[in-house]
C-alpha cells in the first residue's frame, strides 16, 4: 500500500522541485507575463506548499469522508500497514484512497490535456471533453458490451476507444481541430446512443463515460492509472518551449527552426494520450480541462513552462475538491443508499464550471 | 419630408443579367418546391410503418372514422408527423434568427446550449415528478434555454469567429448533457427512453395533447419572427449599417435571440434538443433563394418542417420495431452538413 | 417599429417638389434651369457636440454645419475625431453633450427611419453575410422604405436598378460579394446606399483598400452625385490631396476640434499641415485641377 501513496507524494515532490529549476522564466518566450505573476523562486515555492497543503487536505477529507463511520484512528492504521479490522482496510485501501488517487490523477491529466489542445488549436476555450475522445471511449465500451456482455476489462477497451478517436480527431482535424473535434464528438455520441437503443443492457455502465464520475473506483483503476501519470506531465513539460515558440504562428515558428507541422503533432500526441488515460478513467468530465488552464494563465502568465506545471496541479485539485463535493450531496440524497451511482463528478464540475467559464473567458479578454 | 432626389424619378435601366433568375421569381418556386416536398414526406408519414398502407388507402383512412386503420393514422401518424412539422419548423427560424442576428453561420440552439437548457429544465420535471401541465412546460423550457443561451452569449462577448462560437457552446451543452445524465441517473433506473428523449430528441409516443400544448407557442414565434424578419436582415451587414438604416440594433438582436430561445425551447419541451436542424436549414434555405432573412424566412421553416419529418419517418422505420431517436438522424446527416458549410465559407 | 412610429405629419413622397427640403427643392430647381437658388440652411449640422468613450472626450464642443449639395471632406490625423464625428452624424453614436440636428430639427425627434430616409452611411467596418450578392445586399436599403410585412414592391425595385447602374455595378448584380474585387465591392456598398434614396450619404474612408484606378472612380461618382442628383456628401477622406481634389469643403480636425474649414486652397496650406498633422510641406497648385497640392519636405 506504500506503493498506492507513492506516486502522488512524488507527483507533489516532482512539481516543487521542477520548477525552480526551470531558466529565468521572465526572459522566456512570447508570454505575456502579468505584473502580479509568479516569477521568484519564492513564489513558486509558495505555490508548490500550498499545492502540497491542499492535496493533502483533499486526501483527508476523501478518506475520512463516507458511507461507513471509520475512526481517524482506523483510516491511519489501515494506511500504515494494516488495522486489525479487515473491513476498515477493505474500505480504505480498496475504495476510498483509489478514488482520491484516480481523481487527482485523471484531473493533473484532462488539465495537461487541456493546455497541450488550447496550444496546438491556439484557441483559449479548446478542451479534451468536447474533442469527441470521451464519446470514443463511451462508444468503445458500449460496443464491446453488446458483443461480450459483461466483460471486465472496460478500462482498456476505453482507452482504445479514446485513443482511436484522437488518432481520428488527429486525421480529420486537419484545418480545424476545435471544431471536427466537436462535430466528431456528436456523430460518436449518436452512434453510441443508436447502439443503446439495440440494446440498452450497458447503459448503467457507459454513464460513467458520457458524463464523467469518480463513483466506485477502485486500486485496479488506479493501478491502470498511474503508469501514465509518470510520463505524460514530464513530456508535456519538456514540450513546453516548443509550445511557447508555437503561440507565436506558423511564420515565425519556421524562422525559429521549428518544423511547425511536425511540433503540433508531437504536442497533440501527448494531449490525446493524456485526455484517453483520463477519460478511460474517469469519464470525460467537462470543464477540468478548461478552467485549470485558465485560472493557471491568470496565475502565471502564459509561458507553458510555468502553466503545464500549475495547471496540471490545478487540475488534480479541481477534480478531486467537485467528487469530494458530488460525494457529499449523493450522501444527502434520499435515493443514495439504494444504489451505488450517485451524483457523478460531470455533474458537479458542469454546474460549477459553466459560470466559472463565462466570468474567465470575459476576465481575460480585457 | 420623404424626399427623392431626382435621378431616382428616372428611367429603370436594365440591369440583369441572364446568368441567374432574378430573386423575385426564385422565392415562389422554391416555396413550392419544399411544400410539395413536405407534401410529400407528409404522405409517406402517414403511409408508412406497420401496417403499411398505401397513400391513397392512407389519406382514405385518415377522413373514414370507421376504416380500421383510422386510429393508426389519424390519431398516431398525423398528430406525430405534425409535431415533427411544427417543431421543424420553430428550430429553422430559431436557427435563421440566430445565425443572422449573431452574424454566425454555425449559431444554432443545439450549439448555443439553448436546447441543452431547455433540456434540462425538462428532464428535471419528469424525473423530479415536479407537477408541471403539459401546457405550461414549454414556460419551463424557455427559461433554461435562456439561462443557458444568456451564459454562452455572455462568454462569447462581440466576437464573430464560429469556432469561438461552437467551443463555447459546446462547453455549455456538455455540461447540460452532464445534469441530463446525472438527474436521469436519480430517476428510475436505465430509463433509456428518457435519456434519449432529453440527450436526443425524440418523437416517439407523441400525440394531439402534445401538439396542442405547443402550437400556439410555435404560431407565436413564427408570427415574431414575420414581423422581426426584415429588421434581422439588415443586423448581418453590421452594428452601424443596421443603425444607418434605421434599426435599433439592441433592441432587435434581444428580441430576435428572445424568440428563437422561445422556438426552440417550445420544440425542446415535447421532443427534446433535436439537434442540427436548425443548424442546417437556413443553409439549405440560403442556397435556395440567396441570402436575406426577409427571404429565408419563408423557405427555411418548410425545409425544417420536411428535413424533421423525414428523419422521424427513417427513425421509425430503419430499426423497426426498435425506434431511433430522432436526433441520432439528424446528427448524422446534419454534422456533415455543417462541415461542409464552414468549408465553403472558409473556402473564400 | 415601420408601422407603429407615429410619424409627424410629412407630405406625401410622391410629391418631392414641395417637400420642405433645401436639398430637393436644388435638386428641382436645377432641373428647371441648372443654377440652384440660395439654400435656405444647412441640411446636417452639429451643434457644440460632445462625444466620448468613457471618461475621454474624442470631440469636444464641436459645431459644423453641412450645406446642402456640396462635397465635405473631413481630414485630420489618427484619433482627431473625424471618423466618431461622421457616426455621430449618422446618429451611430449618441453625443454626450450637444445636437446634430437634421434640416433644423434635432436628431432625437426623428424617428430613426426617417433619418434613414433622409441619410445614409457607409461605415468602415461594413461586412457583408456570407455569400450575399450584389443584389441581396443593395435590397437590404430598401429597408427604411419598406411596409410592416416587408414585401418589395415595384417601387423598391426600380429604385434598386437605379442604385446599381448609378454606381456602376448593374452587371455585376447577381455576382456574389465574396467574389468582387476590393473596388467592386466597395461600389456595391455605394449602391446599397444610394437604393435608400436619400439626399444625403455619409462615407467613412470610402478610398481605402482600394487602388488607385478605383478610388478615381470613386470619387468622379462622389462628384456626380452632387452635380447630377444634387445630393450632399460627408466623407472622412485618409489623403488630403484627394481631398483637396474633389472636396467643396475641407474640415480639418484635431484633438476633437476643428482647426481649419474652408474651401480647398484655404485649407491644404503649409501652416495647417504644420499645425494639424505635424509634417513640413510645400504646397504647390496641381497642374490638372488647379487644386491645391501638398508635398512632403
Amino acid at each position: 500500500m506504500s506503493a498506492l501513496r507513492e506516486p502522488t507524494t512524488d507527483g507533489a515532490e516532482r512539481e516543487g522541485r521542477r520548477r525552480p529549476g526551470r531558466p529565468g522564466g521572465r526572459s522566456g518566450g512570447g508570454g505575456a507575463r502579468r505584473p502580479g505573476g509568479l516569477g521568484a523562486p519564492a513564489g513558486v515555492l509558495a505555490v508548490a506548499s500550498a499545492v502540497a497543503l491542499a492535496v493533502a487536505a483533499l486526501v483527508t477529507a476523501h478518506l475520512l469522508v463516507g458511507r461507513s463511520e471509520v475512526p481517524a484512528r482506523e483510516v491511519l492504521r489501515a494506511l500504515t500497514g494494516g488495522s486489525g479490522e479487515p473491513a476498515y482496510d477493505l474500505i480504505v485501501l480498496r475504495f476510498r484512497l483509489p478514488r482520491v488517487l484516480v481523481g487527482l490523477g485523471a484531473g493533473a491529466l484532462l488539465a495537461l490535456s487541456g493546455v497541450l489542445v488550447q496550444s496546438v488549436v491556439r484557441n483559449p476555450l479548446a478542451e479534451p471533453a468536447t474533442t469527441g475522445i470521451g464519446a470514443g471511449a463511451a462508444l468503445a465500451v458500449v460496443v464491446s458490451l453488446v458483443l461480450v456482455p459483461g466483460h471486465g476489462a472496460t478500462y482498456a477497451v476505453a482507452l482504445g476507444g479514446a485513443l482511436l478517436a484522437g488518432l481520428l480527431l488527429w486525421l480529420l482535424g486537419r484545418r480545424s481541430l476545435a471544431v471536427t473535434g466537436i462535430l466528431l464528438g456528436a456523430v460518436l455520441s449518436a452512434l453510441t446512443s443508436m447502439v443503446l437503443v439495440v440494446d440498452s443492457q450497458p447503459m448503467g455502465t457507459v454513464l460513467r463515460w458520457l458524463v464523467g464520475s469518480l463513483n466506485a473506483r477502485t486500486s485496479g483503476d488506479w493501478a491502470a492509472l498511474w503508469p501514465w501519470l509518470l510520463v505524460l506531465p514530464l513530456l508535456g513539460w519538456l514540450l513546453a518551449p516548443v509550445m511557447n515558440v508555437l503561440a507565436l504562428g506558423d511564420v515565425a515558428t519556421t524562422t525559429l527552426g521549428l518544423r511547425p507541422a511536425l511540433a503540433r503533432g508531437a504536442v497533440l500526441a501527448v494531449a490525446v494520450a493524456a485526455a484517453a488515460a483520463a477519460i478511460a478513467a474517469a469519464g470525460a468530465v467537462a470543464f477540468v480541462g478548461l478552467v485549470a488552464p485558465h485560472v493557471a494563465r491568470l496565475l502565471v502568465g502564459s509561458d507553458h513552462r510555468l502553466l503545464v506545471p500549475v495547471a496540471t496541479a490545478l487540475g488534480a485539485l479541481l477534480l478531486s475538491t467537485s467528487d469530494l463535493l458530488a460525494f457529499a450531496v449523493s450522501l444527502d440524497l434520499p435515493l443514495g443508499g439504494r444504489s451505488v451511482a450517485g451524483v457523478p463528478v460531470g455533474a458537479v464540475t458542469a454546474l460549477l464550471g459553466a459560470p466559472l467559464l463565462v466570468r474567465l473567458v470575459r476576465q481575460e479578454r480585457r | 419630408m420623404i424626399t427623392i432626389p431626382k435621378w431616382t424619378d428616372g428611367p429603370v435601366p436594365r440591369t440583369t443579367t441572364a446568368r441567374r433568375r432574378p430573386p423575385s421569381r426564385a422565392l415562389p418556386r422554391a416555396v413550392a418546391l419544399t411544400v410539395a416536398l413536405l407534401a410529400l414526406v407528409g404522405v409517406a408519414a402517414l403511409s408508412l410503418g406497420e401496417p403499411t398502407l398505401g397513400p391513397v388507402r392512407a389519406l382514405g383512412a385518415l377522413l373514414d372514422a370507421g376504416d380500421p386503420a383510422h386510429v393508426v393514422v389519424a390519431d398516431v401518424r398525423l398528430p406525430r408527423a405534425l409535431l415533427g412539422a411544427g417543431c421543424g419548423a420553430a428550430l429553422a427560424v430559431s436557427g435563421l434568427l440566430l445565425q443572422d442576428s449573431l452574424r454566425n453561420p454555425v449559431a444554432g440552439p443545439e450549439l448555443l446550449g439553448v436546447s441543452a437548457g431547455a433540456a434540462v429544465v425538462m428532464t428535471a420535471v419528469v424525473v423530479l415528478g415536479l407537477q408541471v401541465p403539459l401546457a405550461l412546460a414549454p414556460y419551463a423550457a424557455l427559461l433554461g434555454a435562456l439561462v443557458a443561451g444568456a451564459m454562452v452569449l455572455l462568454a462569447i462577448g462581440a466576437t464573430r469567429d464560429p469556432e469561438h462560437v461552437l467551443l463555447v457552446g459546446a462547453a455549455v451543452s456538455a455540461a447540460g448533457a452532464g445534469l441530463v445524465v446525472a438527474l436521469v441517473g436519480l430517476g428510475t433506473e436505465g430509463d433509456v427512453v428518457l435519456l434519449f428523449r432529453y440527450l436526443l430528441g425524440s418523437l416517439a409516443a407523441r400525440g394531439w395533447p402534445h401538439l396542442e400544448a405547443v402550437a400556439p407557442w410555435i404560431g407565436l414565434g413564427l408570427l415574431a419572427a414575420a414581423l422581426l424578419r426584415s429588421r434581422v436582415a439588415t443586423l448581418a451587414l453590421g452594428d452601424e449599417v443596421a443603425t444607418g438604416l434605421g434599426v435599433p440594433v439592441v433592441r432587435t438582436r434581444v428580441l430576435a435571440l428572445v424568440v428563437a430561445a422561445l422556438l426552440a425551447a417550445a420544440s425542446a419541451a415535447v421532443c427534446g434538443p433535436v439537434a442540427y436542424v436548425a443548424l442546417l436549414a437556413p443553409h439549405v434555405a440560403r442556397r435556395l433563394v440567396g441570402t436575406g432573412t426577409r427571404r429565408t424566412f419563408w423557405v427555411a421553416p418548410l425545409v425544417g418542417a420536411a428535413l424533421l419529418v423525414a428523419a422521424d419517418l427513417v427513425c421509425r422505420l430503419v430499426l423497426y420495431p426498435v425506434e431511433v431517436p430522432v436526433g441520432v438522424a439528424t446528427t448524422l446527416v446534419g454534422v456533415p452538413a455543417l462541415l461542409l458549410a464552414l468549408a465553403g465559407r472558409r473556402g473564400r | 417599429m415601420t408601422a407603429s412610429t407615429p410619424r409627424p405629419p410629412t407630405p406625401p413622397s410622391a410629391a418631392p417638389s414641395i417637400a420642405p427640403s433645401a436639398a430637393s427643392s436644388a435638386a428641382s430647381a436645377v432641373s428647371a434651369d441648372g443654377a440652384p437658388p440660395p439654400a435656405p440652411g444647412p441640411s446636417l449640422e452639429a451643434v457644440d457636440l460632445s462625444v466620448g468613450y468613457r471618461r475621454d472626450d474624442v470631440l469636444s464642443g464641436l459645431s459644423l454645419a453641412v450645406e446642402p449639395g456640396t462635397v465635405t471632406a473631413l481630414v485630420g490625423p489618427n484619433g482627431s475625431g473625424k471618423s466618431t464625428l461622421l457616426t455621430t452624424l449618422a446618429r451611430v453614436q449618441r453625443p454626450r453633450a450637444g445636437e446634430v440636428r437634421l434640416r433644423g430639427r434635432a436628431l432625437g425627434d426623428w424617428s430613426s427611419v426617417e433619418v434613414a430616409r433622409q441619410l445614409a452611411l457607409l461605415p468602415q467596418s461594413a461586412v457583408a453575410p456570407a455569400g450575399a450578392t450584389v443584389r441581396e445586399l443593395v435590397e437590404q436599403g430598401r429597408y427604411p422604405q419598406l411596409g410592416p410585412w416587408a414585401m418589395l414592391r415595384r417601387r423598391d425595385d426600380a429604385a434598386m436598378e437605379r442604385a446599381l447602374s448609378l454606381a456602376g455595378v448593374g452587371a455585376l448584380a447577381d455576382r456574389r460579394l465574396d467574389s468582387l474585387s476590393g473596388g467592386e465591392r466597395q461600389r456595391a456598398w455605394i449602391a446599397m446606399a444610394l437604393a435608400q434614396e436619400t439626399d444625403l450619404l455619409l462615407l467613412d474612408e470610402p478610398t481605402t483598400y482600394l487602388d488607385v484606378r478605383h478610388q478615381i472612380d470613386l470619387m468622379d461618382l462622389v462628384g456626380r452625385l452632387r452635380d447630377e442628383h444634387a445630393m450632399t456628401v460627408v466623407m472622412v477622406l485618409h489623403d488630403l490631396n484627394q481631398a483637396a481634389r474633389y472636396a467643396d469643403r475641407v474640415v480639418a480636425l484635431r484633438g476633437g476640434r476643428i482647426i481649419a474649414d474652408g474651401p480647398p486652397a484655404a485649407v491644404v496650406t503649409a501652416e495647417v499641415l504644420r499645425e494639424v498633422f505635424e509634417v513640413e510641406a510645400r504646397v504647390v497648385e496641381d497642374p490638372v485641377t488647379g487644386r491645391p497640392l501638398f508635398l512632403a519636405l
